[in-house]
């Protein structure tokens, strides 16, 4: 360890643990106040805490590289690099991880389509998918709620920009759910080595897409992006279509279906917030903000120092890795009166920045939140009575971004 | 510094009146001042539409013109495009802003 790293690290920062999330926003609370940026043995990051301090770096793309931002928290495995390699996977640095100038190509062109407007356009087809869902958990007493909607529902809103209809939505799932362990988890070697196949699989797919849509193009993304491109490289190359559709076909419905599972667990705490939103729905956009902000399904997302800087008194050398913890920015003291309430109808709750902020903003993140008002509009109509089951052992990914429960028993009350 | 004043108003008639430094972008001084509607997630990089404000007609030729990304970000803009639309973050206050009265499309709601 460094000397600065030395300098920098606070005691209470052995308490911290990145994959793990119970506890969390009580650790962070304390680190706001004592040490609001720290460094963690453990996985070699620089941690920061606070949301003024985050923001300044996610405003700063040049000093701030976004270049590992999907990168293995734990390098590959030797064995793991040379199959990945010699089977031909290999996505291109896209807009979620490319920098400044490359990125405002991409984003450009990605935006055109990615983008509220289109979201809107599905609205009608998502609320029929949640619809067709609720009416298969009705009669029943209890159902697994993320099994029963908030697992496939995202996936199949993904298929609907890709203009597909007849994929398996749980597929598509497994092989995020893949991707996420052997990327933000904590795998053994063994594991991960095994993981590799269907990690070649998924990007394949992205890649059969690429290759159907030459032939036969449609009204979608994929020939979208093929038509702005029109056999042009510097506009966009074929393995950056690809890339470009491994991104969204992983990052469109994983923090989704977290987000989805978060927000119902804490209306389900707080049961005079749910009574709220079933006597006035016309709270509950309001609701999803404070949801994302009390519980967000992205708790952290890195960044690289291009430079030596200083942040918050704490110098940090040139090319070190920081763990930027979106969690604690929504729950800090200096933004959010009384954080760890959570208030459905919080005025400044949209101050959250729980699908970041700056030029990487989530491209999805108006699509989520369509997903997200649908999913409790239509869960508050259908199941106004709903509770937690009692006693349940909630269970999370061991992972150091995303939190979101596997499995969430709920008793119907219809 | 030098400054002037600006007002937004929203869709329900509300209005916010606030005295903003010259430099500074309508879109920070919007969320210095918690103006409703401007939520400004892109920090100022053109890229979410979500500071979308309408000028007042004879302040409109009084701004540079729209960059590209500026253009093609405010057809995909949540409140249809009107002739006057800016993205607030492309626009800075000067002494020719002086008194601008800006509508928030998506405030208010």
């Amino acid at each position: 360890m460094s000397a600065q790293a030395k300098a920098a690290s606070c005691p209470m920062a052995r308490d911290h643990k990145p994959f793990e999330h119970p506890g969390t926003y009580r650790f962070f609370s304390r680190a706001r106040r004592e040490c609001p940026v720290f460094f963690n043995e453990e996985i070699g990051y620089w941690v920061v805490t606070r949301h003024e301090d985050i923001l300044e770096i996610l405003r700063d793309p040049a000093t701030f590289s976004a270049d590992i931002a999907l990168q293995p928290v734990n390098p590959y495995p030797d064995e793991l690099v040379r199959f990945l390699k010699d089977s031909g996977f290999g996505p291109e640095k896209v807009h979620p991880d490319c920098d400044p100038p490359k990125h405002a190509r991409i984003r450009g062109i990605a935006a055109r389509y990615l983008n509220i407007r289109t979201y809107l356009t599905l609205e009608e087809d998502m609320r029929e998918m949640v619809r067709g869902y609720i009416a298969d958990m009705k009669g029943k007493g209890v159902v697994d709620l993320v099994d029963s909607l908030t697992y496939e529902f995202p996936a199949r809103v993904i298929f609907l920009l890709f203009g597909e209809s007849g994929l398996d939505p749980r597929q598509l799932k497994a092989w995020g759910t893949n991707r996420l362990a052997l990327v933000w988890g904590r795998l053994s070697e063994a594991e991960r080595i095994a993981a590799g196949e269907e990690l070649l699989a998924f990007w394949n797919f992205a890649g059969g897409i690429v290759e159907d849509r030459l032939e036969n193009p449609g009204d979608d993304y994929p020939s979208y992006l093929l038509e702005q491109r029109n056999g042009d490289d510097s506009v966009l190359s074929l393995r950056e279509i690809q890339s470009m559709l491994f991104a969204l076909l992983f990052a469109g419905h994983e923090t989704t279906t977290n987000a989805a599972g978060n927000i119902v667990i804490e209306l389900m705490r707080n049961r005079e917030q749910w009574d709220k939103l079933v006597a006035d729905p016309s709270l509950i956009p309001q609701a999803v903000e404070e949801g994302l902000r009390f519980a967000s399904s992205v708790v952290a997302w890195r960044r690289r120092t291009t430079r030596p800087v200083e942040i918050r008194g704490t110098q940090i050398p040139e090319n070190a890795p920081l763990l930027i913890c979106l969690a604690s920015a929504n729950h800090d003291e200096a933004v959010f009166e009384d954080p760890e309430t959570f208030d459905a109808e919080r005025k400044n709750a949209r101050s959250h920045i729980a699908f970041g902020y700056g030029e990487h903003f989530c491209i999805g993140g108006p699509l989520a939140r369509i997903e997200l008002k649908i999913v409790l509009e239509e869960l508050t109509a259908a199941f106004p009575e709903m509770r937690l089951v009692d006693e349940q052992e909630l269970e999370w990914n061991e992972s150091l971004s995303f939190r979101g429960p596997h499995q969430l028993l709920v008793e119907l009350g219809n | 510094m030098s400054s002037g004043t600006v007002t937004w108003t929203c869709a329900n008639g509300e209005t916010v009146t606030a005295e903003v430094e010259h430099g500074m972008t309508l879109m920070e001084a919007a969320v210095r001042n918690d103006v409703p509607g401007i939520i400004a997630e892109c920090g100022g990089a053109a890229s979410c539409a979500t500071c979308h404000v309408i000028m007042d007609d004879e302040r409109a030729d009084k701004v540079p013109p729209r960059s590209d990304i500026e253009d093609d970000m405010l057809d995909f803009a949540e409140s249809e495009r009107q002739p006057n639309s800016r993205l607030s973050c492309q626009l800075v206050m000067s002494r020719d802003l002086n008194g601008v009265r800006l509508i928030v499309p998506q405030g208010c709601r």
